[in-house]
């Protein structure tokens, strides 16, 4: 995976293209820097998850872990979907909600969909099989003739016999709701790559990352757009705490960096190109294969960052992070 | 149909993208009033008077809470597994005699609206006995609480550091800093508290993140039953591990909600953010690390003290107990130790910002091992390809956990050798 990383990352191409351009001379010193790191997610003790089938047929879904900006409601409502076979939109979906949800945890250390979507899977295998059972019932079939598709219950290649959920409810003389507890003593470990190319202007000690490449290991993806966002994000968020967020206080105590004029954060015209090579290599802890996303795209830049700058200008200006120009500049110096 | 595995648009996105989002400012129940904090302007001083009346007197000003109503209110525990020792630097909702960083609340000021709640927040008169600060490590500082100023520290070992250290090859030595840093997500923290009299029953809206540990806490400090605390759902414009912890205003809102049997909604700014929020990642480490002749890492000698700020928050000494189970990374050291040090100082409170621990400490692995590296006359990528556990397309092994500690951290030792058998 390491080899793969350093090929995807073109770690060679570039290295050789820093050193032409360094040979050339000019005030930016080009740098490559690689880190490989090892992340943990999905940590226990457990998630809850309930699903329901509401005498209306609609089906509703509530889970413990929160929704953050993250995309969990999509990422849940697929797992959902994808066992009971109901459109994602269709589903109601509610997080982090205790009117919903009694019991759970919630969402930290990159465990929601490794947690929650094993207890979304298996709350909604188990409703699954009510259904199956109740339309095997209806029509004197047996249960392994039954298939779920759209909506609606089927005996397998008749299509005309078919129960849709809310006959499915009328059936059970009631909603059917499930809950589920996973639960786990092992978080997951996943091994990722990060290679950073820096240019650093010798002048102003300003370091300018060019291109940020992370191979991260997901375990499976259930919905890749959203992986790749939070990857993207976590390495955006990872370079500002790399190159200039930083909390300074004077020696009474007053905070200077108080506002958003002070504590410089990465607008879109100050971030780099991120590459991003997505690796599913299951887990097999979970049923889904999952391993967390949230935070592995961010826990090697500010490393790689640094090797990419102590390579340009040397081991001097990679002591401190952030590596601001104040500080690149005065170590050069 | 395939549903996992397909990359299907947001389904939330419509409805935040066409402004139907609906965050807690959004939420307003007829009979609102507003909250605001009176933070402390000193990073360490004696209180030595709250003087509410001038407030008090203001139009709309309905209440202005001060330590002095929350006796017997217990402080905010941990959420992470701690020590009894660390009972001592928790932080209280609102401060007693002693302030400890700027920004930190000593009142809450509620009026009909947030205006004049902010005019009024200007008068509550407070004095001070200003205390020497502790900001820089360097010098002894003054004491700031009477059990120390470290609030914890231990050392966690694998093999013989020091043999390996004299007979080694290449060894280089290092010292490193992590700046203080802090999430910043677009929506401020934010809470709307609700109190039914009739049923006995709060609804609070914006605890997000782990709401179910922040329920049973509120529950213990306002010794209500938890079943009868609802927490609710409302859209979240952002997290990223610092916000939805349980900080002080987490109880202070429902306290007065039910206090004052109104709905009180409290929006942070983004100054009062950049305060109260938990800051993060500031470190301070000074390293030895040894390889062989060929590259072969051999030893890493690290000694971390981890930046505290006025108390221990949620999460307790988490950020440095994670840094140092990890620092090892993925590759095979023979021999490691990491001494651990967590000292307080007259700042923001310490806690998480994503990739806690793992973020800081893979950036002084990575560097060490570029060091080594370079003492060894190799490329980085060949001297990583030598020392990776298992430097083949088998990612779940090659993640390799760290070795156990031996030297108590301060975690659980069933969540430690959780975190240590985490290879798969």
């Amino acid at each position: 995976m390491f080899e793969h990383a350093l090929k995807a990352g073109r770690y060679e191409a570039r290295l050789a293209k820093c050193r032409e351009l360094n040979a050339a001379g000019g005030d930016v010193r080009y740098g490559v820097g690689l880190a490989a790191v090892v992340e943990t997610s999905g940590s226990g003790p457990f998630e809850s998850a309930k699903v329901v089938l509401t005498s209306e047929g609609r089906i509703v879904l509530a889970a413990g872990a929160t929704s953050l900006g993250q995309g969990l409601p999509t990422t849940l409502a697929q797992v959902c979907a994808e066992v009971i076979q109901v459109p994602p939109g269709d589903i109601a979906v509610h997080l982090g909600d205790t009117r919903w949800m009694p019991q759970g945890v919630g969402s930290s250390a990159s465990r929601s969909a490794v947690m929650a979507g094993a207890a979304v899977h298996q709350a909604t295998t188990r409703l699954r099989e009510q259904i199956v059972a109740l339309a095997a019932t209806r029509f004197e079939a047996s249960p392994a003739d039954i298939t779920l598709e759209d909506g609606a219950a089927y005996v397998r290649g008749v299509p005309d016999r078919r129960c849709s959920l809310r006959e499915i409810a009328a059936l059970a003389g009631g909603p059917l709701e499930v809950e589920y507890r996973h639960e786990t003593t092992h978080a997951i470990g996943s091994f990722g790559v990060h290679l950073s190319v820096v240019g650093v202007d010798v002048t102003t000690g300003e370091v300018r990352p060019e291109t940020h490449f992370v191979l991260c290991d997901v375990g499976r993806a259930i919905n890749p757009t959203i992986v790749e966002g939070q990857l993207v994000g976590a390495v955006i968020q990872g370079l500002g705490h790399a190159t200039m967020e930083e909390l300074v206080y004077d020696s009474s105590g007053q905070l200077l960096s108080g506002t958003f004029m002070d504590y410089a954060m990465p607008t879109a015209a100050r971030v780099p190109s991120v590459e991003l090579l997505v690796h599913e290599a299951p887990a097999r802890s979970n049923p889904l294969g999952v391993k967390g996303a949230g935070e592995s795209g961010t826990s090697g830049v500010g490393a790689a960052v640094a090797n990419a700058v102590a390579d340009a200008v040397g081991a001097a200006a990679a002591r401190h992070l952030p590596v601001t120009a104040p500080r690149v500049k005065a170590a050069l110096s | 149909m395939k549903f996992i595995g397909a990359s299907i648009k947001r389904l939330e996105d419509p409805r935040l993208l066409a402004g139907g989002g609906r965050y807690v400012d959004d939420l307003a129940p007829p009979g609102t009033v507003h909250a605001v904090v009176v933070r402390s302007p000193h990073a360490h001083a004696h209180v030595r008077r709250v003087d509410a009346r001038r407030a008090l007197g203001q139009p709309g000003v309905l209440t202005c809470l001060t330590a002095a109503d929350l006796v017997g209110v217990p402080k905010i525990p941990l959420r992470q597994p701690g020590k009894p020792a660390h009972a001592a630097y928790l932080q209280p909702p609102l401060a007693g005699d002693t302030v400890r960083y700027v920004g930190q609340p000593i009142a809450v000021v509620v009026a009909t609206d947030r205006v004049a709640a902010v005019d009024a927040r200007e008068l509550v008169e407070i004095e001070y006995d200003v205390l020497p600060a502790r900001i820089d490590l360097d010098d002894a500082g003054p004491l700031l609480f009477p059990e120390g100023n470290v609030a914890d520290s231990w050392t966690t070992t694998l093999g013989d550091v020091d043999a390996t250290l004299r007979d080694a090859a290449c060894i280089v030595r290092e010292r490193f800093y992590v700046g203080r840093q802090t999430a910043a997500p677009m929506e401020t923290r934010g809470l709307l508290a609700e109190w039914e009299a009739h049923t006995g029953r709060l609804t609070v809206w914006g605890m997000t993140k782990v709401p179910y540990f922040n329920r049973r806490t509120l529950a213990a400090m306002l010794a209500l039953d938890e079943t009868k605390i609802d927490f609710a759902e409302s859209d979240v414009g952002g997290g990223f591990g610092a916000r939805g912890e349980f900080y002080p205003e987490d109880f202070l809102i429902p306290y007065l909600a039910r206090r004052l049997d109104r709905p009180v909604k409290w929006i942070e700014d983004r100054r009062e953010h950049f305060l109260a929020i938990n800051h993060s990642r500031e470190q301070q480490w000074s390293v030895v690390a040894a390889a062989d002749e060929r590259g072969r890492l051999l030893a890493l000698d690290a000694t971390l003290v981890n930046v505290m700020g006025g108390y221990l928050r949620t999460h307790g000494v988490w950020a440095a107990a994670l840094t140092a189970s990890y620092l090892p990374g993925p590759y095979q050291w023979p021999s490691y130790r990491c001494r651990v040090s967590c000292v307080m100082t007259s700042k923001t409170p310490a806690g998480t910002v994503r990739a806690p621990g793992f973020y800081e400490g893979t950036f002084v692995r990575e560097r060490i091992v570029d060091l080594l590296a370079a003492r060894a006359g190799l490329d980085p990528a060949e001297m990583r390809r030598r020392n990776l556990a298992r430097p083949d397309d088998q990612p779940t092994r090659s993640a390799r956990s760290p070795p156990r500690s031996p030297g108590a951290p301060p975690t659980s030792p069933a969540r430690t050798s959780a975190r240590c058998s985490s290879t798969r």
